[in-house]
């Protein structure tokens, strides 16, 4: 009964989340896809402020066994699960379409970013550009191919 | 032979096109590919995603420059099986090369020697020396490069810019829409590519090497669109004409994919009129490929190919396919398909069991 009673709470505001990435380089019709599905998110569309998609990078998947293990090691240094992981906090949330703001931390970097939005009933869609220098990131390369700078990350929260 | 087969095959490198690579991202060739239609040589950065591709994967090396000149070997050997015959026989042998005169400015080249033909009489025998073609004998000319910005001219023989980009000798479609013209004109492309649209502008004369009849001359284009990331939408057309026949063909196209999925359609409308007497037939073409890939390095697929002419002899055509290519190793595939031929109340089974080397 406890369990229950526990698991219908956790459900109350239990969301997820689907994060896309596009990396364009400096080689023409070369772009790295990839995305992370299903991360679980704490959101509650009544009180959105304070909400915390946090994913592991191993969740980070672009369709090529190869490029995720070089997206670990290369760009996160991560060896294992739980080594390094991306957390996002909101702090202020528009009540329809706006602007987002929010913490965003990667491996130890926090910055404040502020994103546009789309509200749509309870789920939540944008998309910006990250700066890997900006938080110190290397540059993944590969056979003369280098990965642009700015990475378009795109996102979908749903209660 | 086979001491120097074996050498060419431990030097190689993959040489293949997969347009199936819409699934990972890959909607234009040239980022893995030379030529801005696929297949051929790779890039460094093409030789890597193979490398890294096969059951036997290895980490490739970083190079520290990009050298001038390229070069690479392909060839297939094949075992095909009917009910009423079994025969085993090098299909393709290629040498393909690229030499950089400048960072922009690049010579290309395939010399291919053609199949044995099945029946040939004792008197009537060539020697592969004498079987030897240019398949490829360019120059292109990167005019821009830069972002998701691309400009290309290239000029002399090569293989016309259309259908989905299945390098392969089975492509049945593309046969057919070309009837006997050559396939392998002397043409000025322009290749372009945007941010979400890609394609070719060709222009084409005919090609010295081909026989009297079949020297086409035309211009045509061909045009796609990436609305999503993993689906490219394509247009196409061509407008030729030989001493005999004149013909105008338009086509659809579709490149889809997702995680291990990929689909590939063509679908082209051909017109003819003869020049003699001004009679008029129209044929429709069409190609259908699903794909799974359950592994990195094994491709499944089922493919749908027909044929419908409104006259001449064959009205009618369809090939059925189920097969797979299993990439062993970043310089070798194994290649198997099962085909059901059906043209009107003949029914035809075959097997292709194919064995494909490339590169140096």
């Amino acid at each position: 009964m406890f369990a229950l009673i526990l698991c219908l709470s956790l459900n109350a505001q239990a969301g997820v989340a689907k994060i896309d990435f596009v990396a364009s380089t400096n080689v023409p019709g070369v772009t790295v896809e990839g995305a992370a599905s299903n991360v679980a998110v704490d959101y509650d569309p009544q009180k959105a402020i304070g909400t915390v998609v946090e994913l592991d990078v191993f969740q980070l998947l672009t369709g090529m066994e190869k490029r995720d293990q070089h997206l670990r090691d290369k760009v996160f240094a991560a060896k294992k699960e739980g080594d390094a992981k991306i957390r996002f906090e909101v702090l202020e949330m528009p009540a329809t379409n706006g602007e987002l703001k929010g913490k965003l931390l990667i491996k130890g970097v926090e910055h404040t970013i502020a994103v546009p939005v789309k509200r749509d009933g309870s789920t939540v869609t944008g998309s910006t550009k990250i700066s890997l220098d900006k938080f110190a990131l290397p540059r993944p390369s590969f056979m003369g191919v280098k990965v642009d700078d700015a990475v378009e990350v795109s996102f979908r929260i749903t209660e | 032979m086979w001491v120097v087969w074996i050498i060419l095959v431990l030097m190689s490198a993959k040489t293949s096109a997969h347009p199936t690579y819409v699934r990972l991202g890959y909607t234009s060739c040239t980022g893995c590919h030379v030529s801005s239609q696929g297949g051929g040589l790779l890039t460094p950065y093409g030789e890597g995603i193979a490398t890294s591709q096969a059951l036997i994967s290895a980490e490739p090396e970083e190079g520290e420059s990009e050298s001038r000149y390229v070069q690479a070997f392909q060839g297939r050997l094949m075992r095909y099986t009917t009910e009423d015959e079994t025969r085993t026989f090098p299909m393709q042998m290629d040498y393909l090369a690229q030499f950089k005169i400048t960072p922009t400015v690049w010579l290309n080249g395939i010399l291919a020697v053609a199949p044995k033909p099945k029946d040939e009489s004792p008197e009537d025998a060539k020697s592969p020396y004498q079987r030897l073609y240019g398949r490829e004998v360019s120059a292109t000319w990167s005019l821009r490069a830069e972002g998701s910005k691309e400009d290309r001219l290239t000029v002399g023989i090569g293989a016309l810019p259309l259908g989905v980009g299945l390098v392969d000798h089975t492509a049945y479609v593309r046969q057919e829409n070309r009837q006997y013209v050559t396939d392998l004109p002397i043409t000025l492309k322009y290749y372009f590519a945007r941010e979400s649209f890609f394609g070719h502008a060709f222009a084409y004369l005919p090609n010295p090497q081909e026989e009297a009849g079949n020297e086409e001359s035309g211009h045509g284009l061909q045009t796609w669109w990436r609305p999503l990331r993993p689906l490219a939408i394509g247009v196409q057309g061509l407008q030729g004409e030989t001493d005999t026949i004149k013909r105008r063909q338009a086509g659809m196209l579709v490149k889809a994919g997702h995680g291990r999925f990929a689909y590939l359609g063509e679908l082209n409308r051909t017109w003819r009129e003869l020049q003699s007497d001004k009679s008029e037939f129209r044929q429709w073409t069409w190609l259908q490929q699903a794909s799974f890939y359950p592994r990195e390095y094994l491709h499944l697929y089922a493919s749908l190919q027909g044929l419908e002419r409104d006259r001449t002899f064959l009205t009618r055509e369809r090939r059925e396919a189920v097969g797979f290519e299993w990439r062993i190793w970043a310089h070798i595939t194994l290649m198997f398909e099962h085909r059901v031929r059906v043209a009107g109340e003949l029914k035809e089974k075959s097997q292709l069991l194919q064995l494909y080397f490339n590169g140096f």
